[in-house]
């Protein structure tokens, strides 16, 4: 760390016995480790320390670091003048790192993306490496419509936008104008793309807005085409059938889905073929008992290969179908998991109470018993249930039957 | 933990070097140990360690607080000494994390900031340093010059003037 460096002459502790003694050892730090402390605070608490004393009346105005968070101010307004004033009055020493925190406890008021658009380009003419707009509120989602690209950047690497409006032009532009982004997260999103493609992205993170009224009109694909990415979160994403073109590197992959993550349950689906390489797989749904979601999975079930990678494995509701037939096929598919958690929720424990056949869809005994397996490296399995849920005893019954010989089970209520 | 000869010698395979604090005193660790401090790491690299390390910035109590911790968080880095104990697990690492950190206090935690950046350990920095921020946040000037100690050495008139021009940064 360069930062070390720098500060290597004035780390010699003092010798003479009056300074030894003097209480206030933090103003003796030297300028670079409080700048240090500083990326700890947010930028008002930093900024506040100028009137300490005369040795902290500068410090705050050189760190690379801000995190603007409006949560303690008494407005937006005056969050935003203060955001404006800080990026004014602080040194023009390069940035790392610019993360915006857009909601404020104490008003109703919001920022526009006019707003938010200088600092964004403040953060990346100063070469910051890291940006992001890691919170908003309002009823309108940010649009860079009308704006040139902001995110323009040779230096950016880390990019974490929420409440944004994502279409293939935005994405398009990612791609063609940040050449070193590896990490980027789409929160609280309206996800209107269609294409996704990128050769330097390593992780990528998405979850959608929940506010119906962003939701694309229409379902269409959502096409992902990352050959180097390496961790994938996708999160409810509405209205988008979901194809992978390319992402073999990946090998930490997680996958929430709802009722609209399919158009019907004639979609083909490559989700799961598509991760051969993956180390830890999560594959999360509400609930067994509808048809989109286990049906698109289970009939995309012929084109797996062998799992060899994979050490962990999350299945949410959908692995109960027809007997656990999903649960038991991924695992006859994993010869190296090590670990194997099921999830079971509310959705699904109610359903199964309410609907009249919800039982026979999960009945081992609609399946013929096929060979018993063992799954060497497995030493855990977790099954997290609802308090009273009696699926459990069904799932024990059917890996019992099944697995041989049995790891240990440990089953976990969780609070309803 | 202090040797007799500043000579390095082998244990169990893993190499040993000795440290020796400012005020004298000695401490063998094995080289996976020390290489957390990248300083040491790149002395090592250098080939200049046998005749021990001498840290005259750090003082023989602080130096015994670094020790442990690397020792704790050697983990696989000490692999090669198979006298090293098991390495520690994850919750294990947190809670001692945890605990040394909430213990620190003024002086203490600052000469620890100051020995952790002249050794270049960065995660034992980083700790330091949340640490004194975690003691800042929430707390107005006024509650931040009490905490450390700061003496404030603005006339009213000063410190007014200053207040006036950062208005923007104190939101009432």
């Amino acid at each position: 760390m360069p930062l070390t460096e720098k500060v290597l002459t004035e780390t010699r502790m003092p010798t003479s016995n009056n300074e030894e003694n003097a209480p206030d050892r933090i103003s003796r730090l030297p300028d670079g480790l409080l700048r240090f402390v500083m990326l700890y605070l947010t930028a008002q608490e930093a900024v506040q320390t100028c009137v300490l004393s005369r040795r902290w009346q500068n410090v705050w105005s050189s760190t690379k670091w801000l995190k603007a968070d409006a949560a303690k101010f008494s407005s937006m307004k005056s969050f935003k003048k203060f955001v404006d004033n800080l990026l004014l009055y602080r040194k023009p020493v390069p940035l790392d790192a610019l993360w915006i925190l857009a909601t404020c406890n104490r008003s109703d008021d919001s920022l526009d993306y006019s707003d938010i658009h200088p600092w964004i380009r403040h953060a990346l003419r100063s070469n910051a490496w890291a940006l992001g707009i890691m919170e908003h509120c309002g009823t309108n989602l940010l649009s860079i419509d009308g704006y040139p690209f902001p995110f323009t950047s040779v230096y950016l690497s880390i990019l974490h936008v929420c409440h944004f409006i994502i279409d293939d032009s935005f994405v398009k532009n990612l791609s063609s104008c940040c050449p070193v982004l590896e990490d980027l997260e789409l929160k609280n999103c309206a996800i209107i793309v269609t294409m996704f493609s990128s050769t330097t992205l390593k992780n990528l993170l998405i979850n959608s807005t929940e506010t119906t009224e962003h939701f694309p009109p229409k379902f269409e694909h959502l096409m992902i085409d990352m050959p180097n990415l390496v961790t994938l979160h996708l999160d409810e994403i509405p209205n988008r059938n979901i194809q992978l073109v390319d992402v073999s590197s990946v090998k930490k992959a997680t996958f929430y889905f709802f009722e609209l993550s399919f158009q019907n349950s004639a979609v083909d689906c490559n989700i799961i073929p598509a991760l051969s390489n993956v180390t830890s797989l999560e594959l999360v749904s509400p609930t067994a008992y509808e048809d989109v979601v286990p049906n698109v999975l289970i009939r995309s079930f012929p084109r797996c290969k062998t799992f060899s990678n994979l050490k962990y494995l999350k299945l949410g509701e959908w692995f109960l179908r027809d007997g656990c037939y999903p649960l038991l096929f991924l695992l006859r598919c994993s010869p190296n998991i090590e670990k194997l958690h099921l999830q079971l929720n509310k959705y699904g424990s109610d359903d199964y109470e309410d609907y009249p056949d919800a039982a026979a869809a999960i009945d081992p005994t609609r399946r013929e018993t096929e060979e018993m397996f063992n799954c060497v490296k497995l030493r855990k399995i977790t099954i997290f249930y609802p308090q009273g849920d009696e699926r459990v005893h069904i799932i024990v019954r059917i890996l019992i039957a099944n697995i041989s010989p049995l790891p240990a089970i440990k089953i976990k209520p969780i609070p309803v | 933990m202090a040797a007799a000869a500043a000579e390095a010698t082998t244990d169990g395979g893993g190499k040993m070097i000795i440290l020796i604090s400012a005020d004298g005193k000695r401490f063998e660790v094995t080289e996976a140990v020390a290489s957390q401090s990248q300083l040491i790491s790149n002395m090592i690299e250098d080939d200049c360690t046998e005749n021990g390390v001498r840290l005259p910035n750090v003082d023989g109590d602080i130096l015994t607080m670094v020790v442990d911790y690397c020792n704790m968080h050697a983990g696989d880095a000490a692999a090669a000494g198979d006298t090293m104990k098991a390495s520690s697990t994850e919750e294990e690492l947190k809670k001692f994390d945890a605990e040394l950190v909430q213990a620190l206090e003024n002086p203490v935690l600052f000469k620890l900031i100051l020995a952790a950046n002249f050794l270049n350990i960065k995660s034992l920095l980083d700790m330091t340093c949340q640490r004194v921020a975690d003691m800042m946040s929430g707390k107005t000037p006024e509650q931040m010059r009490e905490t450390f100690s700061i003496e404030n050495d603005f006339t009213p008139e000063e410190e007014a003037a200053i207040r006036q021009e950062n208005a923007w940064a104190f939101d009432d």
